[in-house]
């Protein structure tokens, strides 16, 4: 890999500040779980980019691998508390391979269905695993069911996040300038052309559902162990919505749009709750999908409209 | 010569309309064919029969001595037919340099592990596509256009890149669906000049459909004439001209 020193020089830079305000308290704890789950948000979201935004799959599920990574992880982490560390560690693993064998297991079939008609089947499949999660508790008590599933040691900090985030947009860059990007992203262009092309559909199809649903599980652990509570209605139909918006607002195939939506978003969701006075509170849901709106109408195409900063360029 | 495509009795079906029906032909290895018939006669199926889009209801496609029917698209692609569409087909958003490179990844063998860790074997084989794709641009004089959005080219260019594109998978046919569709004089000339350079530079065996007779009678040596999915005649473009089932299919008869 060319290694390119500036780009390296502001990521450990901005770790360096951010931990520095973390460290003296500056940023209490409970904005420091905000920018925890901007990054978690940051890495769903890139998944789902690779899914729709490259490959050109329109998916409404990406919230139920989000939650199938988070309660694998979490019941390893609880199961064997013993394994400290370790056992976080290795639920990345195990949550990794159980999301990409559900994802492969599904994606085969449904990924048949173009545009509107895969949407409702992946809606279908987030209805499905949210019935599965709420029921849970049923076949493993563990997992604690409608009640949720608490008790989940606090494993993510800081530097996980920051570092598993950078980390994924690593991955994402150099899949989208590879030859396996370019066969996806043909995909959403063409899929006629590019199976005349003597590109695999099925295959690279397949490959990038799998690999964008293995970012919202990866998320999903992180999710766990921030929080270290997990309920169904936190992966349910509406935060597949989340991400989808994320990915739209920041522009469909766009690295540097989606982590700008992804932090921008979670900032404003939790800025206005500071920022506005208490009587109107329940009004910031309604002043963000505005400026949604506002944005859709005056960037049709997304913030960023499939441009990137330089040093993510190939 | 040797028969690279032999079509035999090929029949297909659309829920009750025969769209092909007993269609059979020989394409020698070199020849330029040029297939014609009035809208709605069935050519385009034959290409998307040919190429795996559909599947035939009855009849063999071979290619070189062995049968392609059953196959996937991109697996006819892969033993070396690659085609042009009646309504170009690019990728829009990408560059022309990418729509050629998406077609040489066929032969690129790294996968997604290399991809994501950028190594060695990522960097020998992106660096061979690279190279190949520029050279495929430079041959058709598109280099200066190569990190140009496909979308903004001219109409005659977009046309020629996605000739330029399916050459890039390296075929041995190459199927043309109504290259001529659109283009004003000049650049009609300027692609039957194409269409011969290819032939001669690449080697190829070119199956043409076209409406555009000065096309099709001045570079093709063989002719099929197709009507309501049969084939009605076969011969030298000056022979078919003069056939009178030829001349009925088009004008009609008193």
């Amino acid at each position: 890999m060319k290694i390119r020193i500036v780009p390296i020089i502001i990521v450990l830079l901005t770790y360096a500040v951010l931990q520095i305000l973390i460290s003296t308290g500056f940023l209490n704890p409970y904005w420091q779980q905000i920018i925890g789950f901007a990054g978690i948000m940051t890495i769903s979201a890139l998944g789902l980019n690779i899914i729709y935004g490259y490959t050109g799959q329109f998916s409404l599920g990406h919230a139920a691998f989000y939650g199938i990574g988070a309660y694998t992880s979490a019941l390893i982490t609880k199961s064997f508390p013993h394994l400290g560390l370790f056992g976080f560690i290795l639920s990345f693993f195990a949550a990794g391979i159980v999301v990409a064998l559900i994802a492969f297991l599904i994606g085969m079939p449904i990924l048949r269905l173009k545009s509107d008609y895969l949407g409702i089947a992946t809606l279908g499949l987030g209805i499905i695993v949210k019935v599965v999660f709420d029921n849970a508790d049923a076949v493993i008590p563990k997992l604690g069911g409608s009640r949720g599933m608490g008790g989940i040691a606090h494993f993510t900090n800081f530097p996980w996040i920051f570092f598993m985030t950078v980390a994924a947009v690593i991955i994402v860059r150099n899949f989208v300038y590879s030859t396996v990007g370019r066969a996806c992203i043909s995909i959403r262009e063409d899929e006629i052309a590019a199976e005349s092309v003597g590109i695999d559909t099925t295959r690279y199809k397949t490959m990038g559902f799998v690999l964008g649903c293995v970012f919202a599980g990866i998320a999903g652990v992180l999710y766990a162990h921030l929080y270290a509570f997990l309920h169904p209605s936190n992966f349910d139909f509406l935060k597949s919505i989340d991400v989808l918006l994320i990915v739209v607002l920041g522009g469909l195939g766009s690295i540097s749009g989606t982590i700008v939506a992804a932090i921008g978003w979670t900032f404003l969701l939790e800025g206005l709750r500071v920022l506005l006075p208490p009587q109107i509170l329940d009004w910031r849901l309604v002043i963000y999908p505005l400026l949604l709106i506002v944005v859709m109408i005056l960037r049709p195409r997304g913030l960023f409209g499939g441009k990137e900063f330089k040093f993510l360029k190939g | 010569m040797d028969t690279v495509l032999r079509i035999e009795r090929l029949t297909k079906y659309f829920g009750g309309l025969k769209a092909v029906s007993d269609f059979s032909l020989d394409l020698k290895s070199g020849e330029l064919i040029g297939l014609i018939g009035p809208n709605g006669a069935g050519k385009t199926t034959i290409f998307n029969l040919i190429t795996g889009i559909y599947q035939p209801d009855a009849g063999d496609i071979i290619f070189e001595s062995k049968s392609i029917c059953g196959f996937k698209p991109y697996q006819i692609t892969g033993r070396g037919i690659a085609r042009t569409f009646q309504n170009i087909r690019l990728f829009n958003e990408l560059t022309v340099l990418d729509n050629v490179k998406v077609a040489c990844h066929m032969h690129a063998s790294y996968g997604l592990l290399s991809a994501i860790m950028h190594g060695g074997v990522f960097r020998r084989e992106e660096k061979s596509i690279e190279e190949k794709a520029r050279a495929t641009l430079d041959i058709f004089k598109l280099q200066d256009r190569a990190l140009e959005t496909a979308r903004c080219l001219p109409y005659g260019e977009q046309r020629r890149l996605e000739i330029v594109r399916a050459l890039a998978t390296d075929p041995k046919l190459l199927l043309l669906d109504e290259p001529a569709a659109g283009m004003n004089p000049s650049e009609v000339v300027n692609l039957m000049d194409l269409i011969h350079f290819i032939r001669e530079r690449f080697d190829l065996t070119i199956l043409l459909i076209e409406h555009h007779m000065k096309v099709v009678m001045s570079i093709c040596e063989r002719v099929a004439v197709m009507d309501f999915g049969e084939k009605l005649t076969e011969g030298s473009p000056a022979q078919v001209q003069k056939n009178p089932q030829v001349i009925e299919a088009y004008l009609g008869k008193d």
